[in-house]
C-alpha cells in the first residue's frame, strides 16, 4: 500500500516536471561565482557549435565591464551543454536554492528559429531566458523584480552565427544582469553578517562593495540601448532600492565604521558613463 | 441363599402357576485401592504429543527458511531493480525530470534504496540533490531509522570525506523527518560550526578546510530550522 502511495506520488511529481529538461552541468560544484550558459538551442545547421563562443563573448564583457566600472566581479561562465531549461517556471524554490548554494549568480539559455516575414525576408527570432539567481531567491519571497525571464528578439539573419551572438548578448545586457546579480549577492552577505548570521570578512568593506556594484549595474541599465524591456526596467529600478539600501544598511550595522556611515541614506550612485 | 421349588407333580402335566422363592443380593464391588492405579512415564506423554512437536517445528523450520529464501531472494531482485534507477539517477545526461522519476521510485523500495542514495547524495549536483532528498524523506516517513541513523553517523564525524553540501542535505532531512537522537548531534554540528572548529572535506584538494563564511551560514540557517523543529 505505502509502495502504491510513493509510486503515485512520484508519477504526479513526474507529471508535474514533464517538460523540464535541466541537465548537469559540469563545473558547477567548483568553487566561485559562476554563471552557467546553457545551450542555446537553433534551428540553425551549426548553432550547437556557437555555446563557446558565445562564453567567451560573454567573458570578454564582464572583463570590460570590471575594467571600465574598476568592480572585481570574479565571474567564471560555464558553458552547460545539454542544458535546457523550458521557461522560468523551471527554476522554483529548490532548483534556485541549489544554484545559490553553488555560488551560480546567473543562468542564461535560449531558443532561436529562423523565420521570414511577409516579403520572405529571413529573420532571426529568439527568445533568451535569463535567471538571476539572488534576484530571483527574493522574487520567490516578495514577489519583488523579476528574477527569472524572457526575452524576445529579432534580427535580420545574415550571419547565423553572428546573429545569433548579437541576439543572446544584446547590447551587453549579460554583463548588466550578471553585476546586479552579484550586487544583490554581495549586498545580501552584508546584511547576514550584520545580523551575526554570518562571519564577517574583516579585510573587505562589504557594504560598499555591494554597493559598487549595484550602482555599475544601474549605470549599466541605464547604458542599454532602447526599448528597454518591462524587465530591464524593473530591475533598473530594483538595483537603486539596493543601492540605497547599503547605506541605510551600513548606517545601522552597529559594528560597521567604514565610509558609507557618513554618507546621506537618499545619496545617488554616481554617474559612470 | 435359600431356594425352593414347588415339586412338581407326578402327572407330565405342567401345572398353570409357578412360584419361586429367591432372594438377590445387590452387592457394589470394592474400591480399588491407590497402589493399583499404574503410573505413567514421561516418555509416555512425550511419545504422546511428538507428532505435534514434529509438526511444529517443522512449520517454523520450513518457515523460517523459505522466509530466509525470500528474503535473499527480494534483495537479489531490489538490487537488480534498483541498479537500472540508481545508473539513470548518476547517470551524466539525466534530466531534472528523469531524476525526480527514478529517485521517487527508489524510495518504494523503502529502507534497501537507503544506503544508496545516501551514496549518490553525497556527489549530487544541483540537479540530482533535491530528487534525492526528496526520496530519502519519503522512506524516513516510515522507516525514520533506517534514514536518521546513516545521516546523524555523517554528521557526527565531520572528519570523514563528507562535502559541507553533503552536511547541509543530512541536517535538512533529519530535521524533516525528526530523527530520534537528532538534537544533541545537531547542537554539537552548530557548535563547532560557530566557534570555528569545524573543517569540512574538500574534493578539489582532497583535504579538510574551514567552512567559508556563506557556506557557514547556509548551514547555521538550516541547523537552526532543524533544532526549532
Amino acid at each position: 500500500m505505502v509502495r502504491l502511495v510513493l509510486l503515485a506520488a512520484g508519477l504526479v511529481l513526474w507529471a508535474a516536471v514533464a517538460d523540464a529538461q535541466i541537465a548537469p552541468c559540469s563545473g558547477v560544484q567548483d568553487p566561485g561565482a559562476k554563471i552557467l550558459l546553457d545551450e542555446i538551442v537553433a534551428s540553425t545547421p551549426g548553432a550547437a557549435n556557437l555555446l563557446q563562443p558565445l562564453a567567451s563573448r560573454l567573458d570578454a564583457g564582464l572583463l570590460q565591464v570590471q575594467t571600465e566600472l574598476g568592480i572585481d566581479l570574479n565571474l567564471k561562465v560555464l558553458p552547460c551543454a545539454n542544458r535546457k531549461p523550458t521557461g522560468p517556471a523551471d527554476f522554483t524554490r529548490p532548483v534556485v536554492d541549489q544554484l545559490n548554494v553553488r555560488n551560480v549568480v546567473m543562468e542564461v539559455w535560449g531558443v532561436t528559429t529562423e523565420i521570414r516575414d511577409a516579403q520572405g525576408r529571413p529573420f532571426q527570432e529568439a527568445s533568451v531566458g535569463y535567471v538571476l539567481v539572488p534576484v530571483r531567491l527574493n522574487e520567490l519571497q516578495t514577489q519583488r523584480a523579476p528574477g527569472a525571464f524572457v526575452i524576445p528578439y529579432r534580427a535580420r539573419a545574415s550571419d547565423p552565427a553572428a546573429d545569433l551572438l548579437r541576439l543572446v548578448d544584446q547590447s551587453g545586457r549579460l554583463a548588466a544582469y550578471a553585476t546586479l546579480a552579484a550586487g544583490t549577492r554581495a549586498l545580501r552577505a552584508a546584511q547576514d553578517a550584520a545580523a551575526g548570521t554570518r562571519p564577517r570578512t574583516a579585510a573587505a568593506d562589504d557594504w560598499a562593495g555591494a554597493r559598487k556594484r549595484l550602482c555599475a549595474a544601474q549605470a549599466l541599465f541605464s547604458s542599454l540601448k532602447p526599448p528597454a524591456a518591462p524587465s530591464d526596467m524593473q530591475l533598473a529600478d530594483y538595483a537603486r532600492s539596493l543601492a540605497a539600501q547599503t547605506i541605510a544598511g551600513a548606517k545601522a550595522d552597529q559594528r560597521y565604521s567604514g565610509s558609507l556611515k557618513l554618507q546621506p541614506e537618499n545619496l545617488p550612485c554616481p554617474s559612470v558613463r | 441363599m435359600a431356594n425352593s421349588v414347588a415339586d412338581p407333580p407326578a402327572t407330565s402335566v405342567l401345572p398353570s402357576t409357578l412360584h419361586v422363592d429367591a432372594s438377590v443380593a445387590l452387592t457394589s464391588p470394592p474400591p480399588a485401592a491407590p497402589e493399583s492405579r499404574q503410573k505413567r512415564h514421561p516418555i509416555e506423554y512425550l511419545q504422546a504429543l511428538t507428532p505435534l512437536i514434529i509438526a511444529a517445528v517443522g512449520w517454523f523450520v520450513t518457515d523460517a527458511v523459505s522466509s530466509g529464501f525470500e528474503r535473499q531472494r527480494l534483495q537479489l531482485s531490489n538490487v537488480s531493480e534498483m541498479r537500472d534507477l540508481l545508473l539513470k539517477l548518476v547517470g551524466p545526461s539525466v534530466t531534472l525530470q528523469e531524476a525526480q522519476a527514478a529517485a521517487s521510485t527508489l524510495s518504494a523500495f523503502g529502507e534497501p534504496a537507503v544506503a544508496p542514495l545516501v551514496t549518490a547524495l553525497a556527489a549530487a549536483d544541483d540537479v540530482r540533490t533535491p530528487p534525492i532528498e526528496d526520496a530519502l524523506r519519503a522512506i524516513g516517513l516510515n522507516h525514520a531509522q533506517a534514514v536518521c541513523d546513516p545521516l546523524l553517523q555523517i554528521l557526527k564525524r565531520p572528519s570523514g570525506r563528507f562535502t559541507w553540501l553533503l552536511h547541509r542535505s543530512a541536517i535538512r532531512i533529519v530535521g524533516d523527518i525528526d530523527c530520534a537522537g537528532a538534537p544533541p548531534v545537531l547542537q554539537g554540528f552548530k557548535n563547532s560550526l560557530a566557534n570555528g572548529t569545524l573543517k569540512t572535506y574538500d574534493p578539489a584538494s582532497d583535504d579538510w578546510v574551514v567552512v567559508a563564511p556563506e557556506a557557514a551560514q547556509l548551514l547555521n540557517t538550516d541547523l537552526n530550522r532543524a533544532l526549532a523543529r
